[in-house]
């Protein structure tokens, strides 16, 4: 299995991106890459070459399912895990959200100690299922 | 006769309408008979008001009425029966009369009273003479026979006035009617038991920009411009709301749009059925129309403004919690104790801020149809314990033990299991803030009927009867100083409320105030072939 290292974070709220970032950098030791929205994550996805995309669902412009399908059409992001991060969630949701390709939900509002862990979790979940 | 008994023949007399009417050859064919019959040369059908007496027939008199201080008649109907005068001039009542003394020279005069439907007398058939006479056991009876024709011409004038007067009214019952089926904000459409369009009233008409038309009701939906609700499906033949009110089916707040050319698409709210005539013949079907065009718009505005200030508040929200939280865990280097207190005071906060927004948008999804549930056979006991667990270490804060007693048999009943735990949560949580240190909270149930019962019984505060029936409503929070802070948003058992009447049951407690509570809730059991179901 390889090593989850690289995270594209694409969000478009600052403060978030800032506490998702030190919970993914400082508590859980990934290298992580902040994007405002869709377009510059795209823009940067196939040279950064991350290991997994955490994407916000709720964004101004692209969205986070729109973000996902133009993701797909990039060669080096075909089978990348995408997690994504959006508002209080109910369990049907969760499978709307699966049938669009994520491997994994993450609610807000999230404990940012216990983020590192919970994206940790759903990788290996993937690796396993892959 | 006394005042009163007066004043009812007057308003009996009355009601015939029959003073100063034109003369009618039924009454004058009587009169003649009369003096034919009794040979006398004048024969009257003399009728008594408060002034006079008035002649509805005579025969060889000019007058056509006296004053009623002069009429034998009057006699006659004190009397109430036969009167016979056989020569006026020698009878003291009479002999100073100046229909006695002057024209036209009364002598004999003998008067049957005729009678209203009631019995009261209104006046008489009498025979005048100028000579003295009298009459015979068989002249006597005519008199009294032919009085008795006058009575049913009378009886039949009434009754045909009844009829004009019932007619009337109907006629004016009619017109109202349809005045205020046109003046109201209602749309109201009816057809006939054969689906001939009826009625169509201004409101409706306004909306369809059409009028009755000789359509069958096929094409209903296509002439008057029918759609589902969402603008732009025509409705289907048999789903125009007065076809399906016509094929028997009752209507409650169908809905439905209308979209006439040159009109904006109207929403409309159908209710309506069959109609059936007294004796329970079908006779076709009506269907009123409520617009909630601006009702709706309203509501969605309402929705779109909750989910973004929901959105908007949870965003800053996540950030500073998880500030927070990254503080408390050590992300942002070591904290003084005091530091800590202080954090874990702003990280409680924002917990209850979230719990409310959370709380808010359920409400605001639950009254907007917008949380769909998904009922299934679900087995009661894991899901009991299921709550149990989940709330272990929010009891323990409190001090208080969580108990569940196991039903005897294994029960099975229909419900959403996620929000039956929703529901679950806000009654053990209540339990929990509620109880004192070292009580114990019972889970137990109970079959009642087709239903099974849960109980959350605490040992706690209890709850005065008075605030009791208010529990259940929206941010209602019981109000004493010891409540205040053992928070909660207020919302809970409103959305407990709401969940567990949406899953086809009911809730409600049982409590006095210093003795504890006991929360139930009530949901329909599976019967066996449910089992069968996921």
């Amino acid at each position: 299995m390889s090593q989850l290292q690289r995270i594209l974070h694409i969000e478009d709220d600052p403060s978030i991106q800032e506490i998702a970032r030190i919970a993914l950098e400082v508590v859980g030791g990934f290298e992580v890459k902040t994007c405002d929205g869709g377009a510059a994550g795209l823009a940067v996805a196939e040279a950064f070459a991350p290991d997994l995309v955490l994407l916000d669902v709720m964004m101004p412009g692209m969205d986070g399912p729109q973000t996902l399908e133009r993701l797909r059409e990039l060669p080096g992001l075909l089978y990348t895990p995408v997690v994504f991060m959006t508002a209080k969630v109910q369990s049907q949701e969760v499978e709307g959200y699966r049938a669009l390709g994520a491997v994994g939900v993450i609610t807000k509002p999230f404990d940012p100690m216990q983020l590192a862990a919970e994206i940790r979790a759903l990788w290996e979940q993937w690796n396993v299922e892959h | 006769m006394n005042a009163s008994a007066e004043q009812r023949r007057l308003a009996a007399l009355a009601r015939y309408q029959i003073m100063d009417s034109p003369g009618e050859a039924a009454f004058d064919d009587i009169t003649t008979l009369a003096t034919r019959y009794l040979q006398t040369p004048i024969a009257l059908v003399s009728l008594l008001d408060d002034q006079r007496q008035w002649f509805k027939s005579r025969v060889g008199l000019d007058v056509c009425e006296t004053p009623r201080d002069l009429a034998f008649c009057a006699h006659a109907i004190r009397a109430d029966q036969l009167l016979v005068v056989e020569n006026a001039n020698e009878d003291p009542r009479f002999r100073d009369n100046p229909l006695v003394t002057g024209e036209p020279h009364i002598c004999f005069y003998a008067g049957m009273p005729v009678h209203s439907a009631e019995g009261y007398p209104l006046g008489t058939l009498c025979v005048i003479d100028r000579q003295p006479r009298t009459l015979d056991a068989q002249q006597r009876d005519t008199l009294i026979r032919l009085a008795g024709l006058v009575e049913q011409q009378l009886r039949l004038r009434l009754q045909l006035l009844e009829g004009q007067e019932r007619e009337m009214a109907l006629s004016e019952q009619k017109a109202l009617n349809a005045s205020l089926l046109e003046s109201m904000m209602v749309g109201v459409v009816a057809c006939d038991a054969k689906g001939q369009l009826t009625l169509i009233n201004r409101t409706a008409r306004d909306w369809h920009g059409v009028d009755i038309l000789d359509v069958p009701p096929e094409h209903w939906w296509r002439y008057y411009d029918l759609y589902h609700s969402d603008e732009v499906t025509p409705l289907a033949a048999d789903q125009v709301p007065l076809w399906r009110a016509l094929s028997g089916e009752q209507l409650t707040a169908v809905s439905f749009c209308i979209a006439a050319r040159g009109q904006p698409v109207r929403h409309l709210q159908a209710s309506g059925g069959p109609l059936y005539d007294a004796e329970g013949r079908f006779k076709g079907a009506m269907v009123a129309m409520l617009d909630i065009t601006e009702r709706r718009q309203i509501e969605q505005m309402k929705s779109r403004f909750i989910a973004t200030v929901s959105h908007e508040l949870r965003t800053p929200l996540t950030s500073i919690s998880g500030a927070i939280a990254l503080l408390l865990g050590g992300a942002g280097g070591d904290l003084p104790e005091a530091g800590r207190r202080m954090l874990g005071i702003a990280q409680d906060n924002t917990q209850r801020l979230q719990a409310l927004i959370n709380d808010l948008l359920d409400i605001e999804r639950l009254e907007s149809g917008l949380l769909p549930l998904k009922l299934s056979v679900q087995p009661l006991l894991p899901l009991l314990q299921r709550a149990i667990d989940s709330n272990q270490l929010y009891a323990e804060r409190f001090n208080v033990s969580l108990v569940l007693l196991p039903p005897s048999a294994e029960l099975h009943l229909i419900c959403d299991a996620e929000r039956l735990l929703q529901v679950m949560d806000n009654l053990l949580s209540n339990a929990a803030k509620f109880s004192h240190a070292g009580d114990s909270i019972v889970v137990d149930c109970r079959v009642i009927d087709d239903q099974v019962q849960v109980q959350v019984t605490d040992q706690g505060v209890g709850i005065a009867m008075e605030q009791q029936s208010r529990l259940f409503q929206r941010f209602f929070q019981i109000d004493d100083s010891t409540s205040r802070k053992r928070g909660g948003t207020g919302l809970g058992l409103a959305i407990s409320k709401e969940l567990v009447e949406r899953m086809g049951g009911s809730i409600g407690v049982d409590s006095q105030a210093g003795q504890g509570a006991c929360f139930w809730f009530c949901l329909p059991l599976a019967s066996s072939s449910d089992r069968g179901m996921p």
